[in-house]
């Protein structure tokens, strides 16, 4: 098993205000598959990528990548983890304004002693072309290729993607989402992504459903489709 | 109802907590110390004009080879329309060499008054009335012995007379002299008991009617000519003559204190200037951090008046509560402080703080309303983008800017860090100028005391005999050794210069050996050449110090002395030049002549050499340390609010590199290190920009404000120690940067999106 969360809880808020963001969430992936967190919003599904992702703290329960515990790890720990194992990709891309594409992803090529060829890699997102412009003279699908660039220029064991087509239009979130599959096929990377887009979450090799902080169901896609293939 | 934004206001006021209190420091200190500056200076400055009435000041005086009898001023004051006041007064030396300067207290109850700072006046011939200022130097206190010319008096009283408002020897000194030179005050009997041996011939005249300046100049010019003839005819000489237009004893403190003035005014509009500069910045940047809340009450229907009102609130509040507390301390603590400072160096009669406006509209309400019209002007000019802009914190104006190609050979990190410099080029360059204005200022503070070391040094080096002694008369002297020079002083620009023609160079001198003459020039000292530019080849007329005689000489050489301005040329061109009567003969020996001390005109030793140096070391002293003090502190603010923009600004990158496992260190050699680069550089540039302006400034200033010449000189040690202290501040920075760098949360770019 490459991941196994059990029982993670996640409360926000103190007393009569308290919010149950996470309520007991458990499920297990294998290396090399793409699970999509699928639910409406407060459901908790950025929650959970979050403390997978060892940004948040889980309150209760435990997340395992790879045999390594993420709950009980150090702040220390917890970068190292990031560094050497995660990618993240953001709706919002998040990329930093002052550095071209090209700089951008190499933000992301200096955390690792062996990280993939940024000119290669700048051929495989189609940004051979804008790699020395700046993401203000971008568009939004482009920005975001740059921004999953920076994420898997590290060859990350695990790709954690936080609605990366909810800014986008249909067609250029297809792209992308056809980018993310060509990313973890070419490079076996496993994927958690969250969406709200239950059209989306027709490409994933699974399917985890939350609502209110609990998962309502966690199914294997057998009617999985390629990226290219979803009606968007 | 009341505009629910100023519900934040203590929220963001404790948030920005530092951010508040740096602004609040930088211009409650600026306004404090030039208020105080201004408080005092005024002060002083209406003090000293109305001095001259109630302490009746000279109008000017001259001395006299030999006494005049009564018939004879009878005759001046006749002729010449003047009061004539006898002023007699005897130069002694005490055991420790300082010199006195004893007058006869009766002399004084119709000129030049006395005021008393403490004690009361002699009544017997055993008591004495010296300078305060000489006596707080040599920590003498009322009711102490006090012993010169084999008596001992009794300290009874500290004075100060107006007419010695600042402690010259002579006018012709480069510098007064507070440490080894008194005033003081005898009665009549005690005068009398002294000895004869220096008693020089000096009268005070007073003009009838109040003169302006240009009919005083006039007049002066008149009765110097007369006067020199007058004695000539009565064979006598005029041994000086002394307007007090030209007498840096009286004029010295006043000319400083209006000097001073000018000079705060312009370091605290140029704080004020750089502070806008920052204040602009730093709104700028707070807008930035904050375009998504702009963006979402604009949105709503927020006018920009009220988003003006709530972001103004603000830095008004502290601006106004820094001006208050400026004010406060600069009547308090500051005031006294300052004028302190003049007293140290001063003999100045008592004074009355004068509360005046202009120092309130200059040093507080014209900066206070710069910062607010520049915070007014920066907000109106934000708040006119779109609410969309704002939401989608999009702020720039040219979208499509050329981007800066960095070669990928570059390391990825120093790309980076240029990049950061890039994108922060006004925060740096308002280091850049904010710091070449710490540096000018610390150079300063620094520089004084070396290079009055150096002066120290190279006057004692240029020292031509042990003993140098000017005659009344061409006595013989039988002292061994003793080189004989002929003397007479001219005047060049506003200097008093000394002019020798010698008799024996080369190998014949034992003390002019080095000095190269050629024959129908002059050799000028360096002093002369530096202070007016006198190189070889150059022609140029001095004039004669009592009537219209003017001499034309060409320089041939240039001598290696500094110190005194020095003319040198061979005795046959000097006689040539000069006629007999004009000039005094001089001798240089290894000791003090053996000659009636009655001939001895003037004996220069080691002390009248070194006595500049160490006299602007005490009196400037203090201010020296308030310089560096200051500028330090300006360095860390400056730095501290500079850098803390920078990683503010970049807050949300921040937090998304830490998210992609970036650790503090390389956070901080990513954000904090382009912010110790640019100190680094613009510590080194500004440091030689600096040396140039100072250097620039000395160049102007000293010729106009200071009789003689001070070398400009640069300790080279003092490069690496500003360079050490701008390093230090910016170590103190990046600290508490790096810590607040540690704090800032991953969650912030997951909240805030894009940045």
């Amino acid at each position: 098993m490459f991941i196994e969360i059990k029982d993670i809880k996640k409360d926000f808020g103190f007393g009569d205000n308290v919010t149950h963001a996470l309520s007991g969430a458990s499920f297990c992936m294998d290396k090399g598959e793409m699970v999509v967190l699928l639910g409406p919003s407060g459901s908790g599904k950025s929650t959970l990528l979050n403390i997978i992702g060892g940004i948040e703290s889980a309150d209760g329960g435990s997340v395992c990548i790879n045999g390594e515990a993420v709950h009980g790890m150090t702040e220390k720990e917890r970068i190292a983890y990031r560094r050497n194992h995660l990618g993240y990709v953001f709706q919002s891309y998040n990329l930093i304004p002052n550095l071209t594409v090209r700089e951008n992803i190499e933000v992301g090529a200096y955390l690792s002693k062996n990280s993939l060829d940024v000119d290669e890699l700048l051929g495989v997102l189609g940004l051979e072309k804008h790699k020395n412009k700046i993401p203000s003279q971008l568009s939004g699908g482009q920005q975001q290729r740059t921004s999953i660039g920076r994420a898997i220029v590290k060859n990350p064991d695990l790709l954690l993607c936080d609605e990366p087509t909810g800014a986008l239009d249909s067609d250029t979130s297809k792209q992308i989402l056809e980018l993310i599959e060509k990313v973890k096929e070419t490079y076996g990377t496993s994927v958690i992504m969250v969406t709200h887009n239950e059209k989306i979450a027709e490409m994933a090799d699974k399917i985890i459903r939350l609502k209110d902080g609990r998962i309502i169901s966690d199914e294997k896609n057998a009617d999985k489709i390629k990226a290219g293939e979803l009606q968007l | 109802m009341r505009n629910p934004l100023f519900k934040r206001l203590k929220r963001e006021f404790v948030r920005d907590i530092a951010k508040y209190i740096v602004i609040f420091l930088f211009l409650a200190l600026p306004i404090a110390l030039c208020s105080g500056y201004m408080i005092g200076n005024d002060s002083m400055i209406r003090t000293y004009n109305e001095a001259i009435d109630k302490y009746v000041l000279e109008d000017g005086h001259f001395q006299t080879m030999f006494a005049l009898t009564d018939e004879q001023v009878g005759k001046i004051e006749k002729n010449e329309n003047i009061k004539v006041s006898r002023l007699f007064y005897k130069d002694e030396l005490t055991e420790k060499d300082h010199t006195v300067r004893v007058y006869d207290m009766a002399d004084r109850g119709d000129v030049n008054l006395w005021c008393v700072h403490k004690g009361v006046m002699p009544k017997s011939d055993g008591e004495i009335a010296l300078d305060r200022l000489y006596c707080e130097n040599n920590k003498i206190s009322v009711g102490d012995d006090f012993a010169f010319g084999g008596k001992t008096y009794k300290v009874i009283a500290f004075i100060s007379v107006f007419d010695y408002s600042c402690l010259y020897k002579r006018n012709t000194d480069t510098m007064f002299n507070a440490q080894t030179f008194t005033v003081a005050l005898v009665t009549d009997g005690a005068f009398g008991e002294i000895g004869d041996g220096n008693l020089v011939y000096n009268y005070a005249y007073g003009f009838p009617t109040k003169t302006d300046e240009k009919q005083a100049h006039e007049k002066n010019a008149e009765l110097r000519k007369n006067l020199y003839g007058f004695c000539l005819e009565n064979s006598n000489m005029l041994s000086d003559f002394l307007a007090r237009e030209d007498n840096q004893a009286i004029n010295f403190s006043i000319t400083d204190i209006e000097g001073d003035l000018t000079m705060m005014l312009i370091f605290g509009a140029l704080i004020v200037g750089g502070l806008a500069f920052v204040f602009a910045l730093s709104i700028k940047s707070q807008i930035e951090s904050e375009t998504g809340s702009i963006g979402t009450l604009k949105a709503m229907g927020y006018g920009n008046g009220e988003l003006l009102a709530h972001y103004l609130l603000l830095p008004t509040l502290v601006t106004l509560l820094a001006g208050a507390v400026g004010n406060i301390l600069a009547y308090t603590v500051l005031k006294e402080y300052l004028v302190g400072l003049y007293y140290h160096s001063y003999s100045l009669p008592t004074y009355t703080t004068y509360y005046n406006a202009k120092a309130l509209i200059f040093t507080t309400i014209i900066p206070i309303l710069l910062v607010l019209f520049i915070n007014v002007f920066i907000l109106i000019r934000s708040l006119k983008i779109p609410a969309l802009n704002f939401l989608r914190g999009d702020l720039r104006k040219r979208k499509n800017k050329k981007v800066v190609k960095l070669s990928q050979k570059i390391p990825f990190m120093s790309r980076f860090r240029a990049r950061v410099i890039g994108q922060n080029k006004g925060t740096y360059f308002a280091l850049f100028f904010g710091t070449f204005f710490a540096c000018v200022i610390l150079l300063f503070g620094l520089m004084m005391s070396p290079l009055l070391d150096h002066y120290k040094e190279a006057v004692i080096k240029s020292q031509l005999a042990p003993y140098q002694t000017i005659l009344k008369a061409d006595i013989p002297v039988s002292d061994d050794g003793a080189e004989k020079l002929y003397f007479i002083q001219l005047t060049y620009g506003l200097d008093d210069v000394m002019v020798f023609g010698v008799e024996k160079t080369g190998k014949e001198s034992k003390y002019l050996a080095d000095l190269p003459l050629e024959s129908g020039k002059v050799t000028v000292n360096n002093s002369l050449y530096e202070k007016y530019g006198l190189k070889a080849g150059k022609k140029f007329t001095m004039k004669q110090k009592f009537d219209d005689g003017e001499y034309p000489f060409e320089v041939g050489k240039v001598f290696a002395n500094d110190g005194s301005l020095i003319v040198f040329m061979d005795a046959d061109y000097f006689l040539t030049t000069f006629k007999d009567g004009e000039y005094l003969v001089s001798y240089l020996s290894e000791k003090r002549l053996t000659v009636d001390e009655t001939y001895i005109y003037k004996t220069v030793t080691i002390d009248d050499l070194t006595s500049t140096s160490d006299q602007l070391t005490s009196s400037m002293g203090d201010v020296f340390v308030l310089f560096t003090a200051f500028s330090i502190v300006l360095f860390v603010l400056l730095i501290y609010l500079l850098a803390k923009i920078v990683v503010e600004k970049n807050a949300g990158q921040i937090s998304m590199m830490k998210i992609l496992g970036y650790k503090t260190r390389e956070i901080n050699r990513a954000y904090n290190v382009p912010t110790g680069i640019v100190v680094m550089i613009s510590i080194v540039v500004n440091t030689l920009l600096s040396q140039f302006l100072i250097k620039l400034l000395w160049n102007i200033v000293v010729p106009l404000r200071m009789r003689g010449w001070i070398s400009f000189y640069v300790a080279p040690y003092l490069f690496p120690l500003i360079m050490g202290i701008g390093f230090l501040s910016y170590l103190a920075v990046y600290f508490i940067e790096s810590v607040k760098i540690s704090k800032i949360p991953l969650s912030k770019t997951l909240k805030e999106g894009s940045f």
